[in-house]
């Protein structure tokens, strides 16, 4: 016998003697419990379960036998575990049954009975239900990409045994659109697997999202008689550059079974359990190779490009929302657009306001809602503030434009024109105080009333710029010193005249006297009566108005009866002298009943009584 | 006939001809206003390139309100909140009821952590327009009083009573426009902070002991300069020197 069949046939004989060694080292069972459990209790007709027995402190006892109508359960092993403490050692013993359903329908594994040391203990009966075998889930080419021969391989003789596969779900493409491939590994289903960690897909001019952690199919396909499992990873590539890329390779490694080495079917107690371990190394790393693809990539076309579009490619939908419905000019509305669809949510923009005439608008706060995992579905929520500056009733309007690969052009939405009813001053008003139930049920829950300073600054002004001030402080400005002049100068020149005037008294003096003896001279030869007196009262009132300083013509008998520096007779004779002037002036004649003659004695009477006068205090 | 008529008319058309390409094209569609790609920049979010537009429209109009308040928006989108209080300041100095400045003055002093400081009937007093005034004012006033005084001193009427009255009302206006005007220009030695935070210290030099810490757009009274240290009267009436380059005059030397 050579070494490897002896090694061979030790190992076949060592399991079940370390297996009897155990049922027999225990014999102080006592109070012994069994339960039972299915791992699952609904299966597929091509699906298997396990049925596990846990005994606790049986001490020695048998493998029970028992059969079940419609199902074929073959014993796989079992396990056991001691356990000390104060209550002393407890031992339990797991029998590991593998389960696998002949038949659709309800199957019940009834009652087993167990004997141990201290009796027989009989399990709970259990029920479990075989459903019609589930179709493969079929991935989109399946048909057309049978499982290779010769896939790429690490190992040669894996060839039939795994393969791997790029799928993409369309074979063009636009720069920027997000498409999403699956990468599929399969392996063959007899084989024990696992994934070591995640592929990396090669290749130039696109970008790749983070591929996330693989989902796991058994019996994902079948070819050529066998199983298949899989595990799919997705991502989303974005082409950067047009023209004709190709992706991948892309390289799966996962640690799997040599076929070769792993344990025969329905081999022994210890090839199922120790097999793998002292085959050594059984599990090895192996690397299998999705062969390129090719991803025909168009550039984006310039005609018909809206102004808003700002690189959203995919099939979007918008809908608003405006909170208040009433309010009053300058108060803000919050309108809330959300962008829902397929496609590259990193350049989906807030939607732009059409018409900025009456509003002011804020930048927008963004949130975005992913639908799957690569964030190529989802909801996209902007919410902007906008703030009527004149009475409106109607919200604005605002578009968003994204191009659509499908329809191969560019589509603007534009949101829905909501009644609003922006009022001049009156105060803010929430939605659900004045809305129509209708509207009321679409708009948010009313805010709070905005505050008088409101969270985030006001926008920036595009009105028309007013003219610009001068930095100039007035009381420097050449313009405000000039100015300065005129007052100066007005004041100046009335100073100066009123400094400056020559001596008017003196003048007035002299101007007066002169006067005095030009009607002195002149009541000397004058004949006239009426004349005559006219002149001897202008000369007492120049008189006066020289010694008085006053005007002469204020000069009057009130003032002659006031005037106490006159000795009674004169102030008598000049009072008839002024009566007898304004008779002959304003009567055409006086008193003595002579109206034009005057004679020499009237004369010389009133030419005394004037030259008298004008001696200090007329006392002379 | 027509081929002779044809070759003597040729040099007039061709000194036509070379005329017509000799005269300039006429000139290309005015560019789009630099306001509005100001703005349009602003919109964008392209806050360097709106910063310097309106920078250049700034030196090239002179302070305008609007200008003032965009490029304060920008400042602040940018997260310059000192400059962008400063230039909100004097927004309000050009234009003292200009609303939004105002209110985007307190939301930049409250992001900062300045307190924001009472507006009350006095703050537009420290404004362009109530200089102005108060200058006019303080003219017209002093002018009223010496015009009554020398009405006093030379008339020679009997209305003094009246001239009297004038002098007295001419000689409290003036007062009062002066003191107002007095206190105007002792403003103009405000400066603001304008980085996030600056450190007082109790003497020009680093190593100094600390007087304060300031906060961008804290308003500080410049008492002297020396070197790169500015001395200054602190929120807290204290004294204490701050780096020039944290500062800046909320007035330029040629507004004052």
């Amino acid at each position: 016998m050579n070494p490897a069949a002896f090694l061979s046939h030790l190992r076949n004989l060592l399991g079940p003697l370390l297996a009897l060694l155990l049922l027999v080292a225990h014999t102080h069972a006592a109070n012994p419990t069994v339960s039972t459990r299915l791992a699952k209790d609904r299966i597929t007709l091509d699906d298997i379960t396990l049925l596990v027995l846990t005994v606790t402190d049986a001490g020695k006892m048998r493998l029970p036998e028992f059969n079940v109508p419609g199902l074929q359960i073959t014993y796989r092993g079992q396990s056991q575990q001691f356990r000390l403490d104060n209550n002393g050692r407890t031992q339990t013993l797991q029998l590991t049954f593998e389960v696998r359903p002949l038949a659709e329908g309800t199957h019940t594994i009834p009652a087993i009975p167990i004997e141990t040391n201290a009796g027989q203990i009989t399990t709970q009966p259990l029920q479990v239900s075989v459903l019609p075998p589930a179709p493969a889930p079929q991935p989109p080419n399946a048909g057309q990409n049978p499982p290779p021969t010769g896939a790429a391989s690490a190992d040669p003789q894996q060839t039939s045994s795994a393969f791997a596969e790029l799928v993409l779900p369309k074979k063009e493409a636009y720069i920027g659109e997000p498409v999403e491939v699956e990468l599929r590994l399969h392996v063959d289903s007899r084989i024990t697997w696992d994934i070591e960690h995640r592929p990396v897909i090669q290749g130039e001019g696109f970008t790749a999202e983070k591929i996330p952690n693989p989902q796991k199919y058994n019996r994902y396909r079948q070819a050529n008689g066998v199983f298949y499992d899989a595990a799919i990873f997705r991502t989303a590539l974005s082409p950067s550059r047009a023209g004709t890329l190709s992706i991948g390779p892309a390289e799966v490694p996962f640690l799997a079974q040599n076929p070769n080495e792993r344990p025969s079917q329905g081999g022994g107690l210890f090839d199922m359990f120790f097999g793998q371990v002292l085959s050594g190394g059984s599990l090895r790393q192996y690397r299998i190779a999705a062969p390129v693809v090719q991803l025909e990539v168009k550039p984006l076309p310039v005609t018909g490009r809206p102004k808003s579009f700002s690189g959203a490619i995919g099939s979007f939908e918008l809908h608003t929302q405006a909170t208040p419905l009433k309010a009053a000019v300058g108060d803000p509305i919050t309108m809330k657009f959300v962008v829902e669809g397929r496609g590259n949510f990193d350049r989906v923009s807030a939607p732009e306001l059409i018409e900025q005439k009456g509003w002011r608008t804020y930048p927008p706060n963004t949130q975005f809602q992913p639908g799957n995992e690569l964030g190529t579905s989802g909801s996209k929520q902007f919410e902007i503030a906008v703030i009527p500056d004149s009475p409106q009733s109607k919200a604005p309007l605002f578009e968003f434009s994204y191009f659509d690969p499908e329809k191969a052009r560019y589509i603007t939405l534009t949101s829905n024109p909501l009644p609003l009813q922006i009022e001049g001053t009156s105060p803010a008003q929430t939605s659900t105080s004045g809305a129509t139930p209708s509207t009321a049920a679409n708009s948010q829950p009313p805010q709070p009333p905005p505050a008088t300073v409101p969270n985030d600054i006001h926008g920036i002004l595009y009105d028309p710029l007013p003219p610009t001030a001068s930095l100039q402080p007035l009381y420097t400005s050449r313009a405000f010193l000039l100015a300065q002049l005129l007052p100066s100068a007005a004041l100046g020149a009335w100073v100066l005249t009123r400094c400056c005037r020559p001596n008017n008294s003196a003048n007035r003096s002299k101007h007066l006297q002169t006067q005095k003896r030009r009607l002195l001279s002149a009541l000397a030869t004058e004949q006239n009566r009426t004349a005559f007196f006219q002149g001897a009262v202008d000369f007492a009132r120049t008189h006066f108005a020289l010694a008085s300083g006053r005007d002469p013509l204020t000069f009057d008998l009130g003032p002659l009866r006031d005037d106490s520096s006159l000795p009674p007779q004169k102030r008598q004779a000049l009072a008839d002298l002024l009566n007898t002037h304004a008779e002959l002036a304003y009567a055409g004649h006086s008193q003595s009943g002579r109206t034009t003659t005057l004679s020499e004695q009237e004369r010389e009477k009133i030419l005394a009584l004037l030259t008298t006068i004008e001696s200090p205090h007329g006392n002379s | 006939m027509a081929i002779a008529d044809f070759l003597r008319r040729l040099p007039l058309a061709l000194c036509c001809l070379l005329v017509l390409l000799l005269v300039p094209a006429p000139a290309r569609a005015a560019d789009a206003n630099p306001f509005d790609q100001a703005c349009s920049a602003y919109d964008r979010g392209d806050f360097p390139a709106a910063k310097q537009a309106y920078d250049q429209l700034l030196a090239t109009q002179g302070w305008n309100p609007t200008l003032l308040f965009n490029l304060a928006n920008t400042e602040f989108r940018s997260g310059a909140l000192g400059r962008a209080a400063l230039l909100y300041q004097r927004t309000l100095w050009i234009a003292p009821t200009h609303r939004q400045a105002a209110d985007n003055l307190h939301i930049a002093l409250e992001r900062s952590g300045t307190p924001n400081p009472p507006r009350d009937w006095t703050a537009p007093l420290h404004s362009k327009p109530a200089r102005d005034l108060a200058t006019l004012g303080t003219a017209l006033s002093l002018w009223a009083l010496l015009a009554s005084i020398a009405f006093l001193l030379l008339a020679r009427t009997r209305r003094t009573i009246a001239a009297s009255l004038i002098t007295l009302a001419s000689l409290v206006g003036s007062a009062t426009c002066g003191i107002l005007l007095v206190h105007n220009i002792r403003e103009d030695s405000i400066a603001l902070v304008t980085t996030a935070q600056a450190t007082a210290r109790l003497a020009p030099a680093d190593r100094a002991s600390i007087a304060a810490q300031l906060t961008a757009g804290t308003p500080v009274h410049i008492l002297s300069v020396r070197g790169d240290w500015t001395y200054c009267t602190l929120p807290n009436d204290s004294q204490g020197w701050l780096p020039s380059a944290s500062l800046e005059e909320l007035l330029p030397i040629g507004a004052r």
